[in-house]
């Protein structure tokens, strides 16, 4: 049976980010990536929203790191993406390749 | 890296409805690298509007509730002053009528029946009503507060464009200044029944993320 909410763009979006920082992936880092890959900003709390919720589906973990004064005495929270939501961005990923194989009007795109 | 101050409202408000730490000081240190004023407020905006949003969400019946109890509070003060209103006109009215001429205005009419009636009064209400409904939410205080001053605004705009439309004296010059007066006055109640809402509040313990 197919799945009832598969994850949405912003979802994949920043997991494939997490899984390409690895151990460095907290909120800065984590837009940074999205704003380079994708050539668009999204806002710091919507990334934040974004995780919350995928650690609640069980997708990330995440853990608190040092807190540094170019912060105010914050610390960082560090992301990983967990087995359950590295599978779920592979799933997508055969998906989205599916989708788009033997589409004429992406014939000769690189990707 | 310069040690840059980020701005205080800005964090203030954020320390208030985010409830990640780390959030707030990813903010920081992304200002510190050179991002502006205007971009710290952006994202704060965004970062108050997701979580009232989020959190509505998640407590629908709470929010209900909370709304019930505002409109509720709005309409009983705004009953309770109207009352005030007319007994002490009629007051007045039985000591010096005088005094309600519009041609014998003085310091005491003007204040009595401009700043108290139309200013502080409505104000003491709209802070009362907003300490109510702080008080009985306090696990979502900072989100509530601003529900309330966004209501506060919703049913002062409804009472303007009933005045303006059922005013006879719509047509007057003078009557452009009125509504003006009135459109500043309703900023004056939001801002009041908000900072109201919000005094006291302590920063949203960190959860999870």
């Amino acid at each position: 049976m197919p799945r009832r909410n598969p994850i949405g763009n912003l979802d994949l979006i920043a997991m494939s980010a997490l899984i390409r920082l690895d151990d460095e992936a907290y909120g800065v880092s984590i837009s940074h990536e999205i704003a380079e890959t994708t050539g668009s900003e999204v806002a710091l709390g919507t990334i934040y929203a974004v995780l919350q919720r995928l650690e609640r589906e069980g997708l990330v973990k995440s853990s608190l790191g040092e807190a540094t004064p170019e912060r105010g005495g914050r610390a960082k929270r560090y992301f990983r993406i967990t087995a359950k939501g590295l599978r779920e961005v592979n799933q997508m990923r055969r998906a989205l390749t599916k989708l788009w194989r033997g589409v004429p009007q992406l014939a000769g795109e690189k990707v | 890296m310069r040690h840059r101050k980020p701005p205080g409202v800005a964090t203030w408000f954020l320390n208030r409805f985010s409830s990640s730490e780390a959030l707030v000081g990813d903010m920081i240190e992304e200002y510190r690298r050179g991002r502006s004023r205007v971009w710290y407020w952006r994202q704060t905006s965004v970062a108050v509007l997701r979580t009232t949003v989020a959190d509505v969400l998640s407590h629908p019946f709470v929010a209900l509730r909370a709304f019930i109890l505002m409109v509720t509070c709005v309409l009983c003060y705004q009953y309770v002053l109207h009352a005030f209103d007319i007994l002490s006109k009629d007051l007045i009215w039985k000591l010096n009528p005088r005094l309600l001429y519009p041609e014998h205005f003085t310091l005491f009419t003007f204040s009595y029946l401009f700043l108290v009636l139309e200013v502080v009064a409505p104000c003491i209400g709209y802070v009362m009503g907003a300490r109510i409904v702080v008080r009985f939410h306090r696990a979502h205080q900072a989100v509530f507060a601003v529900l309330n001053a966004m209501l506060v605004v919703l049913v002062g705009a409804l009472q303007l464009l009933w005045l303006v439309e059922r005013n006879p004296h719509r047509y007057l010059p003078w009557f452009t200044s009125y509504v003006s007066f009135r459109v500043e006055l309703l900023g004056l109640f939001a801002v009041s029944t908000l900072v109201a809402g919000l005094w006291k509040i302590k920063s949203r313990k960190p959860t999870q993320a």
